[in-house]
């Protein structure tokens, strides 16, 4: 479902992705994992059509994003880290303006919105403006907005930041969900715990390369740590004195 | 005791920073700099001109000058004392340190000192702006010395900064009923009462000033710059008396200013300890007043946008939602509206030369119908400078939300473009009726400038979302820093060449009109040259706003 191949991005002389290569199948979890400044970002920023790679290709659902971004961000939905959304729009028109860019029929808009806001627990905010919502709410709405056009491809950027547990759990229970249904989900996340108990797959990136790729026994078997957790594989894997 | 209230620092140091670190930027603080200076000194050469026009009189009794300065200062109590509200709401309830000064072991007394300070710094730019270079006007018309130009600002200031306490007080009556993020409602009420407060002056001035059964507006206006009851007719007694050299009358204001500055002080302190808690509440508090109806409003776009693809009316509707609903543009849109009016008196005061030739008669109305649509022009692009170029960079951190859609950046800025064309038009068209009608011109050539105005607008809003997207900045504090930035001077000179380069094709067109009355009766003569000429412009205005929207939406791609 993504294909990432070659994929480079610099400033000047600062290599801040380097000619990586994934491939996420269809369905299920994959998560993406790095420490601060590792290039997580700005991979996913290339995945979501807001960063033009230096070279590469990406290709979501089979369509290029560099030739066909339309089609390509069709598809797609995006939770980024800081949901910074339109203050003076109340959190139902936000999302008829998500349902109108994204070619939503306007009968199927208002039932999915209904569903989305209902379950995220927002019905009783949704005629307020937006300015006046908490940042957990922002962070539910902005999920509300990735999902409320029906994504095959969810890409998300640190999505527990802000929520509480039974909004974290709720979260987590809703990206099982979605995989289950045959939504592919990028997960961008330092939280080692949720990615160890979401993820079907993983990817380390390190100073802008990725490190290993594969399920938790694929790394275990890599690392030759059977019985380790993924935090101490992780911190072995990124420590600086490890050269890769 | 420090210097300096602690709670100023920052805003200085912003200020230091900005300049000690502004890399590439400060090429733009440098030109709104200029623009600052260059607009300073036009409001002196104007109240230079206008004051040599006052002074004189049938008779040749000069006027008595306080009139005139107490007008002006009694309009710039006006706005600051509405600025420093509006600025109040902001620093006392729903800045970003408010959390952190709260919190932290200063007094109540430091911290409203500091406020105060700091709220009299942010409307210091329109003293410095409108006030200082029309009381150096004066003082330069009246010959004041080297003491006028010392104490004249000191006079100024202690009695503005009763406006700035006033405000502060107002502020929190308001804030104590009504949310401080729903100021709009406080600006309306304000500025109404200010209105009415103004006409009712104007119109009991007019009473006590002149036996006149119908008083001229100018005799009325001046009125008010007499009227005993007024703290600016005071102050400019003060200033007057500096002119003469006088020392003991402004000591004497000074001594009644800091009497007064003092009750009002006390006053604030009062209001702050009464209701500012109540207020900083309601602010948290943020649930409206007024309930919006998300799918009301939904189906009236789709009601009144038929035409326009889903994804052109999902940005149309939001831009149209996002502008009536912040409260900077309803004051800075009020602002405008007056400058337009104030246009349009001025323009419809002008009179024909006496005693002119029928030649002369007609290169007169042709060069007023030109002006006309000229001189618009400018009106609108100082509308396009403040609201339409920048509402590309409005769309500040939320932008990812566009660049991430499956929507060509084409087809937003088209968006843009349509959302700005139909408001900017209707103003446009208004200004141009008005204007040709105040001329007494023929109705051809009132619908003539009307269209012409209107083609001008096409182009106008063009190059505004253009280069508003062409120098897109997202990373704003506050919106009003977009539109005094080196892409707005950009805008605001290309701007004037495009309507320049339009004036040559409307000029031939209202020449020949003009020029050859003789021809009307052949059969379509005044049809083939008024549709000739608006179709040239057309196509220049069509071209310029091509080109500006194509080099926008490239500037925009990812990089």
């Amino acid at each position: 479902m993504i294909t990432i191949k070659n994929l480079t991005k610099t400033y000047g002389s600062f290599t801040a992705v380097n000619n990586i290569s994934l491939q996420v199948p269809t369905g299920g979890i994959f998560a993406f994992l790095g420490v601060n400044g590792a290039g997580k970002t700005t991979t996913i920023r290339m995945l979501t059509g807001i960063l033009r790679p230096t070279s590469g290709s990406i290709y979501l659902g089979g369509f290029d994003l560099l030739a066909d971004p339309i089609q390509a961000k069709g598809i797609t939905g995006y939770i980024p880290d800081r949901p910074n959304l339109y203050p003076k729009l109340t959190g139902r028109e936000f999302l008829y303006f998500i349902c109108d860019i994204y070619h939503v029929p306007s009968k199927r808009a208002e039932h999915r919105i209904d569903e989305v806001l209902e379950e995220y627990s927002l019905v009783h905010w949704q005629d307020e403006l937006i300015e006046s919502y908490s940042h957990g709410m922002k962070q539910r709405l902005a999920t509300c907005a990735a999902l409320v056009h029906d994504p095959r491809v969810l890409i998300v950027d640190e999505p527990m930041v802000g929520l509480d547990p039974h909004g974290a759990r709720n979260l987590k229970e809703a990206f099982k969900r979605y995989a289950n249904a045959g939504v592919t989900i990028f997960l961008s996340t330092h939280s080692l715990n949720v990615a160890e108990e979401l993820a079907d797959n993983l990817a380390i990136i390190h100073q802008g390369s990725i490190i290993t790729t594969g399920t938790l026994d694929d790394i275990r078997a890599l690392t030759g740590k059977h019985n380790e957790d993924l935090e101490h594989m992780f911190l072995e894997l990124t420590s600086p004195a490890v050269e890769h | 005791m420090r210097i300096l209230p602690i709670l100023l620092q920052p805003r200085l140091l912003t200020i230091k920073n900005r300049w000690l670190h502004s890399g590439h930027q400060g090429m733009r603080e440098l030109a709104a700099i200029a623009i600052s200076l260059l607009m300073i000194s036009a409001i002196y050469i104007s109240t230079r001109a206008a004051l040599r026009d006052v002074s004189k009189t049938v008779d040749g009794v000069s006027l008595d000058l306080t009139g005139p300065l107490g007008v002006m200062l009694a309009t710039l109590f006006v706005m600051i004392f509405l600025s420093a509200a509006v600025s109040s709401l902001g620093a006392l309830f729903i800045s970003s340190d408010v959390e952190l000064t709260r919190s932290s072991p200063l007094s109540s007394s430091e911290f409203l000192r500091g406020k105060a300070c700091d709220i009299g710094v942010s409307v210091a730019w329109m003293v410095c702006s409108f006030g200082l270079p029309s009381l150096i006007a004066f003082g330069n018309h009246q010959n004041g010395g080297a003491l006028f130009m010392a104490m004249a600002p000191v006079v100024c200031v202690a009695y503005l900064s009763l406006a700035v306490l006033s405000g502060m007080i107002a502020a929190l009556l308001f804030a104590a009923v009504l949310p401080s993020a729903k100021s709009k409602q406080l600006l309306i009420a304000l500025f109404v009462a200010s209105l009415g407060v103004f006409v009712s002056l104007v119109n009991s001035a007019s009473s006590l000033t002149t036996a006149n059964s119908s008083p001229s507006l100018t005799d009325s206006l001046l009125g008010v710059g007499f009227n005993p009851w007024l703290p600016s007719t005071h102050c400019a007694l003060a200033i007057t008396a500096l002119l003469k050299g006088d020392l003991r009358e402004p000591s004497l204001y000074l001594l009644e200013c800091a009497g007064c500055l003092a009750v009002v002080w006390l006053g604030l302190r009062a209001a702050f300890a009464i209701f500012y808690e109540r207020g900083l509440a309601n602010t948290r508090h943020h649930r409206g007043l007024v309930k919006i109806h998300s799918r009301f409003s939904q189906s009236a776009a789709r009601i009144l946008l038929p035409l326009c693809s889903t994804p052109s009316r999902a940005i149309i509707s939001k831009e149209y939602k996002i502008f009536s609903r912040d409260l900077t543009h309803t004051v800075q849109l009020s602002l405008l509206l007056g400058v337009t009016f104030v246009y349009l008196y001025n323009y419809g005061a002008l009179h024909e030369p006496a005693n002119a030739s029928e030649d002369i008669l007609a290169l007169w109305n042709i060069f007023l119908i030109l002006s006309n649509v000229c001189l618009g022009a400018l009106v609108i692009t100082s509308i396009c400078s403040r609201f339409v170029f920048p509402s590309v960079s409005m769309e500040g951190h939320s932008f990812w939300l566009i660049q991430s859609a499956p929507v060509a950046l084409k087809e937003i800025l088209k968006a843009k473009f349509t959302s700005w064309l139909l408001p900017v038009s209707c103003i446009g068209a208004v200004i141009f009726i008005s204007g040709a009608m105040a001329l007494n011109a023929e109705v051809p050539l009132v619908l003539a400038s009307c269209a012409a105005g209107v083609i001008l607008c096409h182009g106008l809003v063009g190059l505004g979302v253009g280069l508003g997207a062409l120098f897109a900045q997202f990373e704003w504090e506050h919106s009003t820093q977009l539109a005094t930035g080196l892409g707005s001077f950009l805008f605001m000179l290309a701007s004037m060449f495009f309507v320049a380069l339009s004036m040559i094709p409307l000029g031939l067109m209202f020449g020949v009109y003009i020029l050859f009355p003789e021809r009307h009766a052949a059969p379509y003569f005044s049809h083939l040259v008024l549709g000739s000429g608006l179709l040239t412009t057309y196509l220049v205005s069509r071209a310029t706003s091509g080109w500006a929207l194509y080099a926008g939406a490239r500037a925009l791609q990812p990089r």
